[in-house]
């Protein structure tokens, strides 16, 4: 086994197209994701959608009975994520506490934590922004 | 920072260039060990790569830590990006090249450290 170690610029070139395949491959893997029911603790129609706009559209931080509806129905469906522990790892939390005071309304949900739960739970689509060009340096 | 290859039997030493000190490897190929740590155990790797399973997944880059699995952490990142060496991986694992050196039964199979780190590294 031997690798080939070209020049940083052409590694990062490399990495780039393999990492936009991986990428077009994982939205194309999204499309095939199971549908699964969805909460049913609250009314949502009695709290705000704006959690669902992005930040610039009008976005707030969701409720903190939605926050809990949504997270304990994420938890049942997948076993792995039934701990605050773990969900909070998956959203690149560092603390269990963060979880728990999000969903007893101690702290808001910040936007990109929200955002990423709502991808991951087919509520929001990802944001793919254009390479304009490859400035080097 | 210059990386300087001499031509004196295989080993290293370390020499002095304008920008600091410099680890060269000198005659052979550098190895995998000499810009990388890559151990078990080693939760800030930039990624892993499964250590025992089967001979689908032996030898397979994985993002997710686990204890058992290698650590790999580019050291020397002015000359190899962690992404890239990730992506030689994936390559490595598709071309199934891990079944020649996994140990083991047909259903439970393991690659050695010693193995990684020996992977040899060709500059351009």
């Amino acid at each position: 086994m031997k690798i080939d170690l070209p020049s940083i610029a052409e590694q990062q070139k490399i990495v780039f197209e393999l990492s936009t395949q991986e990428g077009i491959n994982q939205l194309n893997k999204n499309l095939n994701a199971p549908e699964l029911p969805g909460q049913t603790e609250v009314n949502e129609a009695k709290y705000s959608r704006a959690h669902l706009l992005v930040k610039d559209k009008g976005f707030e931080a969701p409720h903190c009975d939605v926050v809990g509806a949504y997270f304990r129905n994420f938890q049942s469906h997948f076993e792995q994520y039934n701990t605050d522990k773990t969900l909070a790892v998956l959203l690149g939390l560092s603390s269990d506490r963060r979880i728990r005071d999000f969903k007893q309304g101690v702290r808001k949900v910040p936007y990109d934590v929200w955002r990423k739960f709502l991808v991951i739970t087919g509520r929001a689509s990802q944001e793919i922004l254009p390479v304009m060009a490859f400035i080097k340096g | 920072m210059r990386l300087v290859l001499i031509s004196e039997g295989g080993t290293q030493k370390a020499i002095r260039s304008k920008k600091g000190l410099v680890a060269a490897t000198v005659g052979n190929d550098m190895k995998l060990s000499d810009v990388t740590t890559t151990k078990t155990q080693f939760k800030d790797a930039d990624f892993w790569l499964v250590r025992r399973g089967s001979l689908k997944t032996v030898g397979k880059p994985v993002r997710e830590y686990n204890p058992e699995h290698i650590g790999v952490k580019a050291t020397r990142t002015d000359i190899l990006l962690p992404d890239y060496l990730y992506y030689w991986f994936m390559h490595l694992h598709s071309t199934k090249a891990w079944e020649p050196l996994a140990n083991g039964t047909l259903s439970l199979v393991n690659i050695r450290v010693s193995d990684v780190r020996n992977i040899r590294m060709s500059p351009k």
